[in-house]
This record gives structure tokens, sequence and C-alpha cells, in this order.
């Protein structure tokens, strides 16, 4: 089921909402149950044929994450390390082979000149969302973090619709304290205000802003597909227009998921913080899909890492040699496996593989930095101090860096790809005299209209920041302030732009109901 | 500051919320333009009936009004030829949609009135009909007939409604600046298609020529998902009007429409292959007028292009069988 459709907004909401506030005012564990059991079908709406999986998988890792917790309070590390290498196989296991199975054996086939066949394996919606999830909690549980809970709330957990297909990627400490704690099930209006609004405005992001650039961006990625090689102003508005799409239809989805939760009672952690206003590639991976850059930081980046390190170490191996190995090589292979988990094609693997390059790049540029700051220091001069036009110049390259990367990503083919960016080099023709001036017009707005949002206005927890409307919010509405700045307020302003927002959000689903984009992984 | 708890303003966001659904849906329209909405889908021709009944001066006399049997199965221009050569003179049109509802023919129905006096008006119907509106009536329907459909239990009704304010809105803004929203304010005579247009064969099935019959086998497939789909009436014989509220109602509306103006009303009942089925509402459309059973159809296999649609040839078939009835019909006419 999708937030953005009419069945999920007057139908599956104001169900779940009342029988779990109905039966939280009885007992708590009913309104769990309830909650659990509505999320388990909202899963099932989609696919009912997947719904085992996810029970499986939340069977699995409760029993798994249960035993992980024994060795540890019995301080047996090696069994730890058993039982959680047990658990990511399995879970890894079932990922890879709905995931990747066709992929690699076709691939396979194509190198091999081989036949093998392979029935087609339907990818679970969410896989990659709830597997990562019960990931990190196996590793959280090996590390002491978890406590042992009944199968009720790992449930719950597990299953907690907002957060179920496409994130935010949640950890235990994040959300079993909040649905344990004693306040959980009970009605609690201002929760229920605050992640109305919230979800009116990622609603509003996703049907009004989302949809209507993907009105754009889809045609030239479809012309191009049919063999169009686009000229140097459709290559750029199918570079743009797709990042300011998948922009605002994630963080989007992000919002409404966020919005959810505190509806009924949880707060989610962020998943965007403006990424598009980054000024490095570090800095837009830091506040772009953030609950995935933490767990690849966490689960991928520094278990590469820190074995790197050491044998930097133990080579004495300096300067640009030891960037090499402890920086350049496991953000590559991280990014790679970034671009994997988005999906199994070569065009994901090269979008994962750009980043890790821009990645690299930029951690070489920030060592260079320092190095120069260190010798200007050990000089007795000043240190260097960016100039505005430096600031800019570093956003756009971010920003044509970020938007070569999407073409790769949104490109159906590899091929397609670098027809795209071909035309983006005028190598396709510079004009296309078809693009009527209505049309010209169009996009402009659009485009302006977009990156207007995205340089100048506040994102959806500046503009809550009143309400802590996340569950990590406090460290991050300080960061990259917008131009303008606007806090909302229960004024009468406040109710009639959440008023109006949400009308509109809900209106626009009449266009037709576009899936996330996120829901494919 | 407004000193309100937060259930009240919880309330008070989903109040606005309402609120501007309500003025939204308000908002004035060019029918013209609303009837433009349907361009480049299979509702294509609903453009054509608002431009053939407002802009065309030519009369209209016989009407064909159905579900997408009668488009593709009654062609108005052979049957135009036939009733000249049986000496009855009369220009005809087929405002008949795709897919079955009959809140579409009512709107339809309502431009043809507002500004024509058909002599016969063709109503095309089938074994049983549907309990649903049609899916297109939300897009040309004036604000006040979504709003109220005037009778109960309309089981589109709140999918109708709740499209209502968007397209308002988008009909708000075209009338204010028609190139925004691709819906012109002016008729074009250049791109007219018309007075008469065809509706069969190739027109109906624009993937294929539409001149080539169905394999039996094809058929048979369409019969049995068609017969899979169809449920006997579930409610007693008392609560038609609710069962099947959409076609009574607008059966009702369109007769009036047709009394008021001295038309007459004639249903034309349009088998599936190898219908053996009676006509449920055969009763309750004889309170109205005749009703002509093309029962013949069902047996022949090599008229079919699909499962419920004719060929051009089976078109032609039907229509050559029709025109007697026609011309004897506006014989009869004042």
């Amino acid at each position: 089921m999708l937030f953005n459709s009419f069945a999920f907004i007057f139908g599956f909401l104001p169900l779940t909402f009342a029988v779990t506030y109905l039966l939280g005012r009885w007992k708590q564990a009913a309104a769990k149950v309830a909650l659990t059991l509505m999320s388990l079908g909202f899963y099932a709406w989609w696919r009912p044929i997947h719904l085992p999986l996810l029970l499986g998988s939340i069977v699995f890792n409760y029993y798994v994450g249960a035993a992980i917790q024994r060795a540890v309070a019995a301080g047996r590390g090696a069994r730890v390390n058993l039982i959680l290498a047990f658990g990511l196989a399995v879970d890894l296991s079932a990922l890879g082979w709905f995931k990747y199975a066709n992929f690699v054996a076709d691939n396979a086939n194509a190198v091999l000149h081989t036949n093998f066949a392979l029935a087609h394996i339907a990818l679970p919606l969410a896989i990659s969302f709830f597997t990562f999830q019960k990931i990190a909690y196996l590793v959280d549980s090996a590390r002491g973090d978890t406590l042992p809970m009944r199968p009720l709330d790992f449930a719950l957990f597990a299953s907690f619709f907002p957060q179920l297909i496409a994130g935010p990627i949640t950890h235990y400490k994040e959300i079993v304290p909040q649905i344990d704690g004693p306040l959980f099930g009970k009605l609690i209006w201002r929760n229920v205000m605050v992640g109305l609004v919230i979800f009116a405005i990622g609603l509003f992001k996703k049907t009004v802003i989302a949809d209507t650039l993907s009105g754009y961006a889809n045609p030239l990625f479809t012309d191009v597909a049919h063999g169009k090689a686009l000229d140097v102003t459709f290559s750029w508005l199918a570079a743009i227009t797709f990042t300011l799409q998948v922009y605002f239809d994630f963080s989007g989805y992000s919002d409404m998921a966020i919005g959810l939760g505190r509806m009924f009672g949880v707060k989610l952690p962020l998943n965007f913080h403006s990424p598009l206003r980054a000024r490095s590639m570090t800095d837009y991976w830091r506040r772009w899909h953030m609950t995935l850059q933490r767990f690849i930081v966490a689960y991928i980046y520094q278990p590469l890492s820190l074995p790197l390190s050491r044998l930097a170490a133990e080579h004495d191996l300096r300067g640009w040699p030891s960037f090499a190995v402890e920086i350049a090589i496991p953000i590559f292979i991280t990014f790679v496996l970034v671009g994997l988990w988005h999906g199994a094609g070569w065009t994901f693997i090269i979008f994962g593989a750009m980043h890790g390059v821009y990645l690299c790049v930029n951690e070489a540029w920030v060592l260079r930095h320092k190095n120069r700051h260190r010798k200007r220091r050990r000089q007795g001069l000043p240190p260097l101090i960016e100039k505005r036009f430096e600031k800019a110049l570093y956003h756009l390259i971010t920003l044509l860096a970020i938007g070569y990367g999407n073409v790769m990503f949104r490109a159906a083919s590899v091929r397609d790809a670098v027809s795209v960016w071909r035309g983006s080099i005028g190598l396709n023709g510079a004009y296309d005299p078809n693009m009527s001036l209505q049309q010209g017009v169009e996009l402009a707005v659009v485009i302006l209209l977009g990156v207007a949002i995205v340089a100048f206005m506040p994102n959806t927890q500046q503009i809550m920041r009143r309400f802590v409307p996340a569950y990590n919010a406090a460290e991050w509405v300080d960061v990259a302030p917008a131009m303008l700045s606007w806090t909302w307020a229960p004024n009468w302003a406040g109710l009639l732009f959440a008023g109006v927002t949400l009308f509109l959000g809900v209106m626009f689903i009449q266009r037709g109901q576009a899936i996330f984009l996120y829901f494919n992984f | 500051m407004l000193q309100l708890n937060a259930r009240r303003k919880t309330l008070l966001i989903l109040g606005i919320a309402f609120l501007a659904a309500v003025a939204a849906a308000l908002l004035p329209d060019d029918p013209y333009q609303r009837w433009q909405l349907l361009d480049g889908t299979i509702q294509k021709n609903a453009r054509w009936i608002y431009e053939r009944t407002n802009f065309d001066p030519t009369p209209i006399d016989v009407a064909v009004l159905g579900p997408s049997r009668s488009a593709a199965d009654v062609d108005s221009r052979k049957l135009e030829a036939a009733l000249t050569e049986l000496g009855t003179p009369a220009h005809v049109v087929n405002f008949s949609l795709p897919e079955a509802g009959r809140d579409i023919n009512y709107a339809a129905a309502r431009e043809l009135f507002k500004t024509k006096s058909p002599k016969v008006l063709v109503l095309g119907v089938t074994e049983k009909p549907s309990r649903f509106g049609h899916p297109a009536f939300k897009y040309v329907a004036p604000s006040w007939l979504v709003a109220d459909p005037g009778y109960f239990i309309n089981l589109n009704y709140l999918s109708n409604l709740i499209y209502l304010p968007y397209r308002q809105m988008e009909l708000f803004l075209a009338d204010l600046w028609p190139p925004l929203m691709g819906l012109t304010k002016t008729f074009d005579p250049a791109t007219y298609r018309g007075s008469n247009i065809d509706t069969t064969g190739a027109q109906f099935f624009p993937n294929s020529s539409g001149s080539v019959p169905a394999s039996h086998a094809e058929l048979m497939r369409g019969v049995h998902k068609l017969e899979k789909g169809m449920r006997p009436p579930i409610l007693p014989a008392s609560l038609r009007d609710v069962e099947f509220g959409d076609e009574r109602h607008y059966i009702r509306e369109i007769a009036e429409l047709a009394r008021a103006r001295g038309t007459r009303l004639v249903f034309l009942n349009l088998p599936f292959y190898s219908d053996s089925d009676t006509i449920q509402e055969e009763p309750f459309y004889q309170e109205f007028g005749d009703v002509i059973d093309a029962a013949f159809l069902a047996s022949h296999p090599e008229w079919y292009a699909d499962y419920g649609h004719l060929t051009a040839h089976g078109a032609g078939i039907l229509t050559a069988w029709l025109a007697p009835t026609i011309s004897k019909e506006l014989g009869k006419a004042k």
C-alpha cells in the first residue's frame, strides 16, 4: 500500500489509528498486537505471497538475536561471533537470492557462454530495508547494545509500518525504548498534530513536486531508452529534473514515515537534511539517506577500514599510499556495495563506483588542504580562508557530480546514461528546435521552484523544530540553516499552512499514484 | 497566538483541508475544456460529442448512446446511408463510449438535448447492467451532478467526489491560461472531426484493423472471463433501484429528457458471443420504449473481433439489420 493513496489515507490510516488507540485505552499490549497485525496487513496488501518471508525474517532474527544476547551475557565471545555469522549469512543469503540471483545468473551466462536457466525471482517488497534493519539488530546485539525483549515488541519493532517499506533503517536503541515506554498506545494529541503536519509536508513533496518533476524526467529517459539522442538542453533537463525528483520523492517519503511514526507515538530518525545544499560529497552523504549512510559506515566501512589501517601501520605506509589503503580502498568498496544495494544492475554498480571515486577525490582534497594548512602553520602564515567564490564553486562541483551520478542511477542501461552524458557536453547537438516556448517556460518554472525550495527553504525538521520532530532532530536542526527561516507554530498561519498543504498533497494524488522510487529497493 | 489544545488544532487542520477541498470544488469551469479532459484516452470521442452538440449546427435526428458494444457495433455512417435508402433520411451520430456505466450517457444526453432535438434515441444495453457508474463520468459531468447524482448508493460516489476539487482547480487554471493545461477554449473548425464519425472497426480497436474475427479459442477465453465476472442480482427485485441505481436512475433521467423533446426511445441489446442470457432489465426498459434484441449475432463467431465487440463487417451486418427498425421509429416520430 502506498502512503500516497486514498486506500491508505482514508482507509488504512484512520482504521489503524482508531484500533490502536481504542485498544491502547484498555491495554498497551493490545495496542501493540493491533499495530503489528495492521503493519503486517500493510505489507501483505502489496503482494501477500511475500508476507511469509517477512514473518520468517522476524521469527528467525528474534531467536538468533536472543541467542546472541544470551551468549553476550555469558561472556562467550566465540559463540557470539559464530551465531552472529550464522544469522548474517542467512539474512544476506535471503537478500542475495531474491535480489541478485537473476543478475548473477545472467552475467555468468554472458561471460561463460552458458545457458544456466533460473526461474524469474520476484523481488519481495522492501527486502533490502527490512534485511538491513535485522542485520543492524544482530550486530547491535553482538555488541551488547540490545536487551532481551518480548516477541511482541520485536515483531512490532521489525514490522512497524511507517518505516517498514523504505526506511528509515532503524536501530533497536531508537525504537524499542519508545514502544516499551509507558506512553506507547496512549493517545497524545500533540503527537498526532505534529505527525499530521510532517505527513502533510511529505505528501506535498511527493505528489505536488516529485510527481510533477517525474512528468518531465520520465519521458526524457524513455526517449533515450528508445534510442533518441538528447541535445544539451534536454540532457541537462533530464539530469536536473530527475535529481530534484528523487530528492523530493524520497525525502517526501521519509517525512511521511516520520510523521506517521509520530502519530503513533514513535519518533523515527531523520533520513534527509537538505543534502542538495551540501558543499562536498562527504557532506552530501552525511545528509542523504542518513540511516543507510550510518549503516554502511558502521557495518561495512569501519569493518573494512580497521584491518586495512592496521595493515598500513604494519607496513609503515605514509602519505598517499597510506591514504589509498586506509581510506580510498574501503570507501570505494563500500560505495560499490551501496550501489549494488540499490539494485542488481550495472547502472547501480557504476553509480556506486562513481560515488566511491567522488568521495575518494573529496577525501584527497581534504587531506591536501590539511597538509597545506599544516605547512602554512609551520611557516607562521595565517590559515587560508575560503572565499565566497570558492564555496559556490564547491557547491556547484558537488551538484554536478550528483547530477551525473543520478543519470547513471536513473537510466535504463549504461548505454543510455552515456548517451545523456554525451548530450550534456553538446556531443548530441546544442538545441532541439522541437521544444516549444510553453514547454520551456513550464520547465523553467518547475526547476526554479524546485531549486528555490532546496536552496532557500528550511527543511521539514527545521520547520518543525519546536516539536523535536524526529529521534535525532536536535543534532541536525541547526546544521545548514536555510536562507529563509520559518518555524511552524500552531497559530492561524501554521494551521492554514498545514491544512492547505495537506489538501494539496491529497488532491494531487489524483494525477496518478506514482510509486515511490525507493520502493524498488 | 490561539490558545487551543492539540486535539482541536489537529481537527482544525483537517477542517481547513476539507474546506479548501470544498472551495476548490466550487471553482467555475468551461464545459468545453471539461469534455477535453479525456483526450488521448480510449474515451477521446468525448470532445467530439461536445463539439458536435455545441458547435456543429447540423441537426441530429438519430443518436446512439451506450457502452463499448454500441460504439463498436453500430456504424452511424452506414445507418445514415441505409435510412436514406429506406426513404427516411436522417442525421445520425453514435455518442457511445467504451466501458460500462449509464451516468456518462446521461452527461452526453444532457449536451445533446440542450442544443438538438433528435427524433430517435437508441440506448445500447447488455444482458446485465453495471452496478457501478462509468469511470470517466467524473471527468465530464458538471460539478453539481458529481456532487448530487440524484440517487441512493452510488458506488462511485466517493471516488467521483474526491476527484472534483482537483479537476476544478485544473479547469480553473485552464480557463485562465488554456495552454498551461493544454485545453483550448476556442472551437477550431479545422481540427473538428465532422458531423458523423465512425466508431467501429479500426476506430474502436486502435491496435488492430478491427476487421479480423477472433479465433474461437480467443472468443471463448473472453466469454469465460466475462461470465466469471458476472454476478446475478444480490438484493431482492424490490431493491433493484438500489442495486442497479446507476442504470435505473439515469435511464429514467434520459427518458425524461427524451420525453420533454418528444424523442422516441429504443433499447438495443447487443449480446456477447454465444450469449444466451435474458436481458435482466428488459421489463424496466420496456416502461420507456421498445427493446430490440440483436440475439442473432451471438451464434456468429465470424462477426466478432473479440468476445463482445463486432468486427467492422459484423457492425455492417448489425447496422443493416437495425436500419428498418429505426426507419419505422423515425416514421412514428412527430
